[in-house]
C-alpha cells in the first residue's frame, strides 16, 4: 500500500500538468477507471490445490476485489489491485490477500497494434497472521493483426518470474516463458466472438523435497526429489455471445505437460522413479447479467480434470476432478 | 548421464534465468520511453490531407477495414479479458502449491 501511495505521489505533478494543458484534439489526457467486486464460491478439492496429502474435500470462500487504473493519453494504463479471499476451512490458514501493480501500453503501428504490459504481485497468506507467501512479476508483448473486418490474429510472448517467500514454498522459484498464437472472429455486429489458439513454453521451478509436501514424511516416505521443470503446450477455445442484458461465455482448454526429469522417491521398503506427464482438460461456462453499463453479476462454473502418470501407487495422487463454482457482483466506475 | 533434447532445452533455459531478471527493467523502460517517443511521432491533426482521386482515375475497391468504434470496443474487450486472466491467476497463485 505504501508503494501505491508513493507511485501516486510520484506521478501526481505529471498528471496534474497533463490535465491543466487540456486536450488539443480528441485524445483524453487522463482518465480513471476501476471496479469493486464482492462474491463467493465453492471448490470441491481444496486439499489438492493446497498441495496437502489427505482426503479430498470441498470448501467455500468469500472474495472481495478492488482495482483502479489511470489511463494516460489513451495509450498507457497504470493500475493497482487488491484481492481478499477469505476461506474459513482449515481454520482460515489459506485465507489470502494479493496486492498487485500493473502497467499496460498500446500503440497502433499502421494496421497492426502492439500491446506491452507488466504486472508485479505480492500475495500474503493466513487469516490471523498474514505473512508474505509468493511474489511474482510477469510481462507480455502482443501483436494484434487485423484481417478484414471480422478477423484478428494475435501473437503473444509472455514471461513470468515467481518467487516463493515462505519456507514451505521456497522451492517455487523460477521463470515461465510462453509463446502463443491465437485467432479471434467477431460476428453478428460484434455481439458474438469465437477465439482459439495454441500456446507452448517452459515452466522452470526448483526441485521439491520430502518436506515440501505437507504430510508426506508422516505417511512413511523417506525421500523425494520431484522435478518442477516442464514443457507445456495448450490448445484453447472460447465462444461468447451478448444478448443484452445477458452474456454467455464458454471456454475449453486442453493442457499437456512433460517434465524434463523423472521424479524419484523412497519408502523404507522401495525406491521408485517416474516421469511426470499430465493432461489437463478445463471446460468452463459463465453467464453474466448486466444491470447497467457499470454493474453486473457473473456466475461461473469450472471443471478441471487432470490425468497424470503420478497416481495412487506413487508418492501423491495427482489425478482427479475439481469443480469450482463462483458468483461475483461487480460495480465499475 | 542421460543426454537428450529435453536436457538441452532445460540447460538453455537454466542460463536464461538471469535474463528473466532483466524483464522488469525492460518493461519499465518500455512503458516510460515509448509513450514519450509516441508523442513525437503522432500524426499532426492539421496535416494536409491527400488529394482526392480525379474523376477519371481508376480506384480499386478498398480493403475492408474496421471502423474506429469497433476497434476501440475490441481493444476494451481484450483489456477486460487480460484483467480477468490476471484476476484468475491471483486467485490461483497464492492459494497454495499448484505445483508439487
Amino acid at each position: 500500500m505504501q508503494g501505491l501511495i508513493a507511485l501516486v505521489l510520484f506521478l501526481s505533478p505529471f498528471l496534474l500538468s497533463a490535465e491543466e494543458e487540456g486536450p488539443e484534439d480528441d485524445i483524453t489526457a487522463i482518465s480513471f477507471s476501476g471496479s469493486v467486486g464482492l462474491g463467493g464460491g465453492y471448490e470441491s478439492d481444496v486439499a489438492g490445490s493446497q498441495g496437502l496429502v489427505g482426503d479430498r474435500f470441498g470448501a467455500g470462500d468469500i472474495i472481495f476485489d478492488l482495482s483502479g487504473e489511470i489511463t494516460l493519453f489513451e495509450e498507457t494504463a497504470i493500475g493497482a489491485s487488491f484481492l481478499h479471499d477469505v476461506m474459513p476451512a482449515y481454520d482460515g490458514r489459506y485465507t489470502r490477500m494479493a496486492i498487485g501493480l500493473t502497467a499496460d501500453w498500446y500503440r497502433e503501428l499502421g494496421p497492426v497494434e502492439i500491446d506491452l504490459g507488466a504486472a508485479g504481485e505480492l500475495s500474503l497468506i493466513d487469516r490471523f497472521d498474514p505473512e508474505p507467501y509468493v511474489g511474482s512479476f510477469d510481462g507480455y508483448a502482443e501483436l494484434v493483426i487485423p484481417h478484414g473486418e471480422t478477423l484478428e490474429w494475435l501473437v503473444t510472448l509472455t514471461g513470468t518470474y515467481q518467487h516463493g517467500l515462505r519456507d514451505d514454498v521456497r522451492y517455487l522459484r523460477g521463470p515461465d516463458i510462453f509463446l502463443q498464437g491465437a485467432m479471434r472472429w467477431h460476428f453478428d455486429e460484434d455481439n458474438g466472438l469465437v477465439a482459439g489458439g495454441y500456446r507452448a513454453g517452459v515452466s522452470l521451478r526448483e526441485e521439491a523435497g520430502l518436506y515440501d509436501l505437507a504430510g508426506l514424511a508422516e505417511s512413511g516416505f523417506t525421500a523425494l526429489a520431484a522435478c518442477n521443470e516442464h514443457f507445456e503446450q495448450a490448445l484453447f477455445i472460447k465462444a461468447s455471445y451478448d444478448l443484452d442484458p445477458l452474456s454467455f461465455i464458454g471456454r475449453f482448454s486442453a493442457i499437456h505437460r512433460y517434465a524434463f526429469q523423472k521424479d524419484a522417491w523412497a519408502t523404507l521398503s522401495e525406491r521408485k522413479e517416474k516421469r511426470r506427464i499430465e493432461l489437463v482438460i478445463v471446460p468452463s461456462l459463465e453467464a453474466r447479467v448486466s444491470f447497467s453499463d457499470s454493474s453486473d453479476i457473473s456466475m461461473q462454473y469450472d471443471l478441471e480434470y487432470t490425468a497424470s502418470t503420478i497416481g495412487k501407487r506413487d508418492y501423491y495422487d495427482m489425478n482427479g476432478l475439481r469443480h469450482t463454482v463462483r458468483i461475483l457482483a461487480t460495480q465499475y466506475f | 548421464m542421460e543426454y537428450h533434447a529435453a536436457g538441452v532445452i532445460q540447460g538453455a533455459f537454466e542460463r536464461m534465468r538471469s535474463c528473466v531478471a532483466v524483464l522488469p527493467v525492460f518493461f519499465v523502460l518500455v512503458t516510460i520511453v515509448f509513450p514519450l517517443r509516441a508523442g513525437d511521432t503522432l500524426p499532426d491533426a492539421d496535416a494536409v490531407k491527400p488529394p482526392s482521386p480525379a474523376a477519371d482515375e481508376v480506384v480499386l475497391d478498398p480493403v475492408p477495414t474496421v471502423d474506429k468504434d469497433k476497434e476501440e470496443k475490441r481493444r476494451e474487450e481484450r483489456k477486460k479479458e487480460r484483467k480477468e486472466e490476471r484476476k484468475k491467476k491471483q486467485q490461483k497463485s497464492g492459494k497454495g502449491k499448484c505445483k508439487v
